[in-house]
């Protein structure tokens, strides 16, 4: 018990001399800083977060923010304390930051209407098809939506209009889409063939 | 066991990097200085404050004169002292400690305890003696560039607790004002209510949301 409250005292001492030094304008003694506690980081955010998947960002996003922080940092002050509330804000922020990506994944794929489609309708006609017998602009937000991965943002840049007016047209390209396919399936039962796109009385009209 | 390589690579890359520009400058240090900023702040808000509209005459001598008065302001300067000084230590990470936080809300509280006793029986004669001509106005132009330079600064540091710090930040920006309006304009309940601390109480909370916003660290690395 004494031995680890000396270990303790050691390192933090070791720390403080380190960061002291840093602080003055010691790179070695920074490097030297940095690497060992880059290794005290992966070990705390291994015990007390378990195997984040994004580990190896979080760690580097940690030391990037001591980096950042490291003057708010006074040799009057404990190091030990200092650092792990850092380390404990960013990790907490990184997971939150992760749940939201992770929120934002999964309504994403509650709207792929395209996935639904594919799933409700298994006697519908490929993607590729029904995607060719919508309009050009329709097909065009959808292609770099959908499939390129691009933002509302980005691709309202790309095509010359607003995000909101690229996300509208998003919208009713997904709604065009989906007539198209529960029409076709109506058809298909019915043994007809479908009509084009621009004779259908349910082709949604894209701004 | 290439990933795991690449992996150490590039902590190693951003080890190297980050040790090439280890020291902190003066201004680094300065700029989360509570000192700084209340120097700063009382210089303007007193400074601009006096040439706007001359001081009430004789409130220096009521100062000593009125012990309720005198404490009454005495603790409006207390508590502008004592919130930035939490609030800039709420930027080093666990500098501000419990205890910290339970004397900067005593002092807030025993000024609102003197305000609530001035409004109910004025330590001074109440009278539009030194009534200056738009004061409402001059406490909020008088707060806002303390607010804003308190929030520029503190994005400097690491702010674990955005909301208390940022709320803080700005009662001492809308305070200080006050403190100074309560001192050079007119003494009357309801007008200290209306065009003294109203404003105080309207900079507190849009500036406490701005600049919470504004200081958490996510806010600085995004």
């Amino acid at each position: 018990m004494l031995a680890d409250i000396a270990a303790f005292e050691t390192r933090e001492q070791r720390w403080c001399d380190l960061m002291h030094a840093a602080q003055a304008g010691d790179s070695d003694a920074y490097h030297r800083l940095l690497s060992e506690l880059s290794d005290v980081i992966e070990r705390y955010l291994r015990r007390h977060f378990g195997r984040l998947p994004f580990e190896e960002d979080c760690i580097q996003d940690t030391l990037m923010n001591l980096h950042k922080a490291r003057h708010t940092w006074s040799h009057k002050r404990a190091f030990g304390p200092w650092l792990f509330t850092i380390v404990r804000h960013t990790a907490i922020d990184a997971i939150r930051h992760s749940s939201r990506y992770h929120d934002a994944l999964s309504a994403y794929a509650d709207h792929q209407a395209l996935d639904r489609i594919d799933a409700c309708h298994s006697d519908a006609p490929e993607i590729g098809e029904l995607l060719a017998r919508l309009s050009d602009s329709q097909r065009e937000i959808l292609t770099l939506i959908k499939i390129n991965g691009f933002t509302a943002r980005e691709a309202g840049q790309r095509l010359g209009i607003s995000t909101t007016a690229a996300k509208v047209r998003c919208h009713r390209a997904i709604a065009a889409l989906r007539n198209q396919a529960a029409t076709q399936s109506a058809l298909t039962a019915l043994g007809e063939t479908p009509r084009s796109s621009n004779q259908d009385s349910t082709q949604v009209v894209v701004t | 066991m290439n990933a795991k390589r690449s992996v150490n690579n590039s902590r190693a890359a951003l080890l190297t990097s980050l040790a090439a520009s280890s020291q902190t400058s003066a201004w680094d240090r300065w700029r989360l200085n509570p000192v700084v900023w209340l120097a700063l702040a009382a210089a303007w808000v007193f400074g601009v404050g006096w040439l706007l509209d001359p001081i009430r005459p004789h409130a220096h001598d009521q100062l000593l004169d009125v012990p309720r008065y005198g404490l009454e302001i005495a603790l409006g300067a207390l508590s502008v002292v004592a919130s930035v000084t939490l609030a800039f230590r709420l930027s080093r990470p666990n500098a501000a400690t419990s205890v910290d936080i339970g004397l900067t809300l005593l002092a807030i509280s025993a000024w609102a305890v003197t305000l609530a006793m001035a409004w109910a029986h004025p330590p001074i004669e109440p009278s539009m003696f030194g009534k200056r001509l738009s004061c409402e106005w001059e406490a909020f132009a008088l707060s806002l560039p303390p607010a804003i330079a308190g929030v520029l600064m503190l994005r400097g540091g690491f702010v674990t607790r955005p909301w208390l710090a940022g709320v803080l930040l700005a009662f001492s920006a809308g305070a200080l004002p006050a403190v100074f309006m309560q001192f050079a304009c007119m003494i009357e309940p309801s007008h200290m209510i209306s065009h003294h601390l109203l404003p105080a109480a309207i900079v507190t909370v849009l500036m406490g949301i701005v600049g919470a916003l504004a200081v958490r660290p996510a806010a600085n690395r995004r």
